[in-house]
C-alpha cells in the first residue's frame, strides 16, 4: 500500500515534513487510472484518495460508486494543497473540523488573508426571505476586484444553490425527519430559534472560496450516495418536476467549481463550499476537478 | 438582483419576448399564446439557478412542436445549461445569437462577445473573431470545452 509521505512528500518543504508526516503517514492513494483495477480491492475506500490525472472528471464514475471520497488531480498546481485537506479529513478529522475554512482557502499558506475585511464575506441568515439581499451583497463583494467580477454570474449561482441547500434540504426536526425537504421553494421557510446558516465567501490572490454551513448536520452517507449515483449516472441531468427543489444543485455547483467540499458532522454541523480558480472560467469550468466529501 | 422582468409584443403570427433579470424561483413566466413563431431574447438575464432552470423546462414543455422557437443574445449561463441539462434547449429550438465569454490575461478581465448566425456560426461551424484587450493582446476564448456543444444539434 503505498503512503502520501512515500511518494508525494516532496510536494512541501522541508521545513514542515516533522509537522506533516505523521498526517501524511497515515493516508494511502490509488492513481487514475492506473490503478483502476484495484478500485473494488480497497476494503475502506473512504480513506484512501484518488490522484486522478485525466480531463474527464465523469470518468470517475466507478470510483465515486465504489465508495471514494476524495478526488485530486494531479495536474493542477495546487496540488499540495487539496492533498493536504483530504490528508487533514482522513487522518486528523478532529483537527480538520476545528477550522476547516483556511483549507479550503489557501491550506493555511497565508492565514492573514482570513482577517482581512476587505477579501471576506460572512452573513447569517434563517429564512428564505433574506436570500435576495445575501446574494445582492455578494455581487457587490464579487463587484470589488475585476478577478472576481468576471466571475460573479457563476459565484452567484453557485451561491444561490449553497443557501437553497442550507435552507430546504438541511433543516431536520428533534425525529431526524427532513422539515421543508418537499417544500415547494416558492414558499417561505424559517429555522426553528435555536439554528442558523452562515454564508462566507473569501478569496486569496488565486482563489475565491464560497461555502455555506448549517448548524443541522444533516446528511447521511447513504443519501449521499444515492445523490452522486443518481446526479454522475448521465452527463445531461434532468430538472425533477414533484415538489421540492429542481434537484440540480449541488452539480451545478460541482460544474460551476474549480474544488468541491461537502463535510457534515452527523447533528452538528454540515458545510458546502466552493473554490474557483481566478484566472477566468475555463480553468474552474474543466474537468480538471478536486472533490472531496467527508460524512460521519 | 435584477427582478425578473418578460415584455411581450404580438406581431401577425409572431410573438416576441425580451427577458431580463434573474431567472429565479420569484419569476414570473409569461402565459404562452399561441403562435407559429416565438423570438425569445434573453440579453439581459442576468442568471439562473436550479428552480429557474426548471422554470424554463416546465415553461416551454407545452409549446407545440410545430412552433419555432428563435432564442437571440443567450448569455453563458444559459449557453452552459443547453450542454448540461435535458429539455432544455428543445428540438424546435434555434438559437440565432449567444454569448462566448473572451478573457484578457493581461488585466485578468472578461469580456462577452455575441456571436451571430451567419457571421460567427453556422450550424456546428464556427469562425472565432479576434478580440483584442489591453496593449491589443488578443483575448482567449475562456470557455469550457464543451460550450460550443449544443450547435451540433442545431444543424
Amino acid at each position: 500500500m503505498r503512503s502520501i509521505l512515500q511518494d508525494f512528500s516532496h510536494l512541501w518543504p522541508k521545513s514542515r515534513e516533522a509537522a506533516l508526516a505523521p498526517i501524511l503517514s497515515k493516508v494511502t492513494y490509488l492513481k487514475y487510472p492506473e490503478d483502476s483495477n484495484l478500485l473494488g480491492l480497497e476494503k475502506r475506500p473512504d480513506k484512501v484518495i484518488v490522484i486522478t490525472s485525466g480531463e474527464d472528471f465523469f470518468a470517475i464514475r466507478p470510483f465515486i460508486f465504489n465508495g471514494f471520497r476524495h478526488f485530486v488531480n494531479r495536474n493542477r498546481s495546487d496540488l499540495p494543497q487539496e492533498l493536504l485537506a483530504s490528508c487533514l479529513m482522513i487522518a486528523k478529522p478532529a483537527i480538520f473540523v476545528q477550522n476547516p475554512i483556511p483549507f479550503f482557502l489557501a491550506g493555511f499558506s497565508n492565514l492573514q488573508i482570513l482577517t482581512d475585511t476587505e477579501r471576506n464575506l460572512t452573513i447569517s441568515f434563517k429564512k428564505s426571505t433574506q436570500k435576495a439581499e445575501i446574494l445582492h451583497e455578494l455581487e457587490e463583494f464579487l463587484a470589488k476586484n475585476p478577478k472576481t467580477k468576471s466571475l460573479s454570474d457563476i459565484c452567484i449561482q453557485s451561491a444561490d444553490e449553497l443557501i437553497t441547500n442550507a435552507l430546504y434540504n438541511a433543516p431536520v426536526d428533534a425525529d431526524g425527519e427532513r422539515m421543508f425537504l418537499n417544500v415547494d421553494r416558492q414558499e417561505a421557510v424559517e429555522y426553528p430559534p435555536n439554528k442558523k446558516a452562515t454564508l462566507f465567501a473569501c478569496f486569496s490572490d488565486d482563489r475565491i472560496t464560497i461555502g455555506c454551513e448549517d448548524t443541522f448536520g444533516s446528511m447521511t452517507v447513504t443519501e449521499m450516495y444515492q445523490y452522486l449515483r443518481t446526479k454522475f449516472s448521465s452527463d445531461l441531468s434532468i430538472p425533477r418536476e414533484s415538489t421540492g427543489g429542481a434537484g440540480l444543485g449541488l452539480k451545478m455547483i460541482m460544474e460551476n467549481s474549480a474544488n468541491f467540499y461537502l463535510f457534515s458532522e452527523r447533528y452538528r454541523r454540515s458545510l458546502v463550499a466552493a473554490s474557483f480558480l481566478l484566472s477566468g472560467l475555463k480553468s474552474n469550468m474543466s474537468n480538471r476537478k478536486h472533490f472531496h466529501w467527508s460524512v460521519s | 438582483m435584477k427582478e425578473f422582468n418578460v415584455l411581450t409584443e404580438k406581431q401577425g403570427n409572431t410573438i416576441i419576448y425580451t427577458m431580463e433579470g434573474y431567472l429565479a424561483e420569484a419569476a414570473k413566466m409569461p402565459i404562452l399564446e399561441s403562435a407559429s413563431i416565438l423570438k425569445i431574447n434573453l440579453g439581459k438575464v442576468t442568471g439562473l439557478n436550479s428552480f429557474g432552470v426548471r422554470w424554463w423546462c416546465q415553461w416551454v414543455k407545452p409549446i407545440p412542436m410545430t412552433t419555432k422557437i428563435f432564442l437571440a443574445e443567450c448569455p453563458m449561463v444559459f449557453v452552459k445549461t443547453f450542454n448540461t441539462v435535458g429539455g432544455f434547449l428543445t428540438s424546435n429550438m434555434e438559437v440565432t445569437s449567444f454569448y462566448v465569454p473572451f478573457y484578457s490575461p493581461v488585466d485578468e478581465t472578461r469580456k462577452d462577445i455575441l456571436y451571430t448566425k451567419g457571421e460567427q456560426f453556422t450550424g456546428p461551424n464556427l469562425k472565432h473573431p479576434t478580440i483584442l484587450g489591453l496593449n491589443s493582446t488578443p483575448l482567449e476564448i475562456d470557455a469550457a470545452s464543451n460550450y460550443f456543444k449544443f450547435l451540433e444539434r442545431q444543424a
